[in-house]
């Protein structure tokens, strides 16, 4: 009687439990798509970050800066994620200010129509701030990033260390619709930068070469007529992270590894595997976080005082096979042993 | 009735009613949940695709204001102004339930995106509207393409959040698809489980509410089997069992205390049996004595017969030599015997008692020259032949009181023998009788040889012994013989009572 007593009680508690247990699991499951975050966060200003640049270092950038906005209460969108639709930098000013936005932050893809919708969200008292390429002739309330003069400092002292004895070929890959007065300063002080720092007998002809758009195919047909044409560089000399990645893979592909010397741009993983194959001599890098937290400083700044500092300087580096390590580490990356370009 | 009153759910029917009402309210209970839960699942599968019906029908009426914003705009038609109108009301109402603050969710965000560019869509709209009205071309085309601008960034928003929604919508459909089967199986095994706790719950109690009758049933076998001394506790339960067992208690003790009191009455039954056993094993001695003076007559009897047959050759021998005394003697010894020998162990009458009596002190004369001084007394009306009784009688009282009577006083001495009727109630039976006397003035008899006499019936071979025996016999009861005798002396009584209207017995 007292096992059977037992038994029956052992088996109640097991069927309240199980009926606990399945009514706790249904509602958990009934709460996770009823209300998915149960601590959803609200924010008082609404940003829109628009870019056609969709590059790795442009999304670290977009993350840095939903940081930052975050931390500022405010809340960073990238224009036209989850549509199908792949609109224009303009088209996309034009969405913001129907979306009655609080702020824009805009990578300017060079189109002519861009600063007229940077004119008309400002109308709209809609304060946008550029960043990496400047538009100082629209509306724009600031700009965050590096000049050309800075780049071409940088790319200066570097290509110097990178001379063979005679004429070095040296082919700048250039996005189109970059502004031409940013690429006039930066050709200036580059060249400026090699002549005064190369030693005698070492001389580069600097020519440039236009890529179409943001486009990984395009990039990759511009490098790959580059590399196999005629006139191969002796050194390439790439200004975003895709041209990069293109060039690093067109070497391996090609076997112009040593034959082509390639200054990357920024430190993807891709990138800095190359760097410790020593694939590649040099990469430069800014510092994409310190871009993301002033652009949205900018637009914080002047969305309470009406007024900022019209550029946020970011600073450039560059990173070689031999602080490729120490660059890893210090910004805490895990480089997988698996070859990404394979 | 009363106690059950008392005590709630002390009968079994109500016991049993309880214990089905728990199990069914156990099972209803659970099934009443399991049926809420299945609703509440099929309502929220119902209204996962809700916020994509909403999505849709928004996009179909953003479609109709363009169609109708374009239609006036070319046509100018009231209806399509009132079309325009209708359907700007109906997307406000539309985007009104959409997502209105800035959130950290992203479809969130896309509601709100989309209820912002609805709203800019219908400014615009509103202000081509007017600018048609007001005839301003340039205006109305440039607010018309704005709006039309617009009106394709909100559908490409709206597909993105439909697309977005219905992901969503899918995944929380898989989940609840998963939690429903979870539930499903759940459900079935707490319904299982539900079940078959109730049966067992139903299986104990009733086992509990069984077992008394269980025991009883047992102690009933035991007792069915013999064993009336079983003890069955008296039961404290307050139900049918319980009362059954205690009834069933009473009447163990009962038929205990019957059958203690049957083994009273069968012990003393059987020392009556035995008492009468005894009487009966008297009754045989008895039959035995008869038996036995039956055995010393037979062997008396050889004498007889052979004295009858030459007593019978003498009368003849002596009427043919003319001697009359002698022929006479020898017919009186003739027939005296010839009595003997045909009634010996049967009956006759009193007329032939009498006449063998008269034989026997006519030979006692002819032996003792006439000494013996014998009168016979019968009462007037009293029909000799008629009255049956035991044969050879008479003949050995009067043979007694020749022998011990006057033996020694042959000239004194007198036997009187007297036949009357008895006084009534004389008899131990009350029956109507005939008292038959033998009295003599001889010897007398003390007080223990009456004693003797009366208990033995002995002391005088097989005379008054046999006498008594035959006498009790032949009329079943006692009491008909007597002996008296007022001491040594002074002679001797002895009185036969013979019952009359005794049906004749061979």
């Amino acid at each position: 009687m007292k096992k059977a007593f037992l038994a029956m009680t052992a088996m109640l508690l097991a069927s309240t439990l199980i009926l606990l247990g399945t009514v706790a699991y249904y509602q958990k499951k009934v709460q996770s798509f009823v209300s998915p975050e149960g601590s959803m966060k609200e924010y008082d200003h609404h940003y829109l970050f628009v870019s056609a640049d969709r590059s790795g270092m442009m999304q670290d950038v977009f993350k840095a800066a939903s940081e930052s906005a975050d931390r500022a209460g405010g809340y960073l969108e990238w224009c036209g994620s989850g549509t199908d639709n792949s609109y224009t930098e303009a088209e996309c000013i034009n969405i913001s200010i129907a979306m009655r936005a609080d702020g824009i932050l805009v990578c300017p893809d060079g189109s002519n129509d861009l600063a007229d919708a940077i004119d008309r969200a400002s109308d709209a008292g809609i304060p946008v701030v550029t960043i990496m390429r400047d538009l100082p002739d629209s509306k724009r309330v600031s700009y965050a990033g590096v000049s050309g003069y800075q780049i071409g400092e940088l790319y200066g002292g570097r290509l110097i260390s990178m001379l063979h004895e005679g004429i070095n070929d040296v082919c700048l890959l250039e996005n189109k619709g970059t502004g031409k007065d940013d690429t006039q300063l930066l050709y200036t002080k580059m060249i400026q930068s090699v002549n005064s720092g190369a030693p005698s007998g070492k001389t580069i002809k600097l020519r440039t070469e236009e890529v179409d758009n943001f486009t990984d195919f395009d990039t990759e047909e511009v490098i790959r007529n580059l590399l196999l044409g005629d006139h191969v560089p002796d050194i390439l000399i790439c200004v975003d992270s895709i041209q990069t990645e293109c060039a690093i893979q067109a070497l391996i592909g090609y076997n112009l590894v040593g034959d082509v010397q390639v200054i990357g741009y920024y430190a993807t993983e891709p990138i800095l595997h190359a760097l410790r194959q020593q694939l590649i001599p040099v990469t430069m890098t800014i510092d994409t976080a310190q871009l993301g937290e002033d652009s949205v400083q900018a637009l914080d700044e002047y969305r309470k005082l009406k007024r900022v500092n019209s550029y946020y300087n970011i600073a450039l580096d560059s990173i070689t096979p031999r602080t490729v390590d120490a660059y890893i580490e210090a910004h805490e990356l895990g480089e997988e042993e698996e070859d990404p370009l394979s | 009735m009363k106690r059950s009153s008392k005590v709630p759910f002390s009968s079994i029917q109500s016991r049993i009613t309880l214990v089905m009402a728990v199990v069914l309210a156990i099972v209803l209970l659970v099934n009443i949940f399991v049926f809420r839960q299945s609703s509440s699942m099929v309502r929220r599968a119902g209204r996962i695709f809700e916020t994509n019906s909403t999505i849709i029908k928004l996009s179909e009426t953003l479609r109709s204001t363009q169609q109708s914003l374009y239609a006036y705009l070319s046509t100018k038609s009231s209806g399509s102004l009132e079309d325009f109108y209708r359907y700007e009301q109906e997307v406000k109402d539309r985007t009104e339930t959409l997502n209105d603050q800035n959130v950290s969710d992203a479809t969130l965000m896309l509601e709100k995106n989309i209820r912002e560019m609805s709203d800019a869509y219908l400014d615009t709209a509103e202000d081509a509207v007017q600018a048609r009205r007001a005839r301003d071309v340039e205006e109305y085309k440039e607010n018309y393409g704005r709006a039309f601008s617009l009106y394709g960034y909100i559908n490409s928003y709206i597909y993105a959040l439909n697309n977005t929604r219905f992901e969503q919508n899918t995944e929380s459909y898989q989940v609840l698809l998963k939690a429903m089967n979870v539930m499903e199986h759940s459900s079935i095994g707490i319904i299982l489980a539900a079940i078959v706790l109730a049966l067992a719950a139903a299986a104990f109690s009733i086992r509990d509410m069984v077992r008394p009758l269980r025991n009883l049933a047992k102690s009933a076998d035991r007792v069915a089997a013999g064993d009336f001394d079983t003890e069955i506790p008296e039961s404290s339960l307050h139900d049918e069992i319980g009362t059954v067992t205690n009834a069933f208690r009473g009447m163990l003790i009962s038929i205990r205390e019957y059958i203690e009191r049957q083994r009273d009455s069968m012990e003393t039954e059987a020392r009556l049996k035995e008492t009468e056993a005894r009487m009966k094993e008297n009754e045989l001695s008895m039959e035995a004595h008869l038996k036995d003076a039956q055995l010393k007559f037979l062997q008396a009897q050889i004498n007889p017969h052979f004295l009858f047959n030459s007593l019978n050759a003498g009368a003849q021998l002596a009427m043919m030599e003319d001697a009359g005394r002698t022929e006479d003697f020898l017919g009186h010894m003739a027939d005296f015997f010839r009595y003997n020998v045909q009634k010996n162990g049967g009956n006759a009458t009193l007329q032939e008692e009498l006449q063998s009596v008269d034989n026997y002190i006519y030979i006692l004369n002819v032996r003792f020259a006439g000494d013996i001084h014998f009168a016979k007394e019968v009462e007037d009306g009293i029909d000799e032949a008629a009255i049956r009784m035991p044969s050879l009688i008479l003949q050995p009282l009067v043979e007694n009181a020749v022998q011990h009577g006057i033996h020694d006083d042959h000239e004194n001495g007198r036997i009187v023998l007297t036949v009357e009727r008895a006084d009534l109630g004389e008899t131990e039976s009350g029956r109507e009788a005939v008292r038959v006397t033998v009295a003599d003035n001889g010897a007398g008899m003390t007080a223990a040889q009456l004693k003797e006499i009366g208990t033995k019936g002995s002391g005088s071979g097989i005379a008054l012994g046999n006498v008594i025996s035959r006498l009790q016999l032949y009329y079943g009861e006692d009491g008909l013989f007597s002996i008296w005798s007022d001491g040594p002396g002074c002679g001797t009584v002895v009185t036969v009572l013979l019952p009359l209207k005794q049906e004749r017995r061979e």
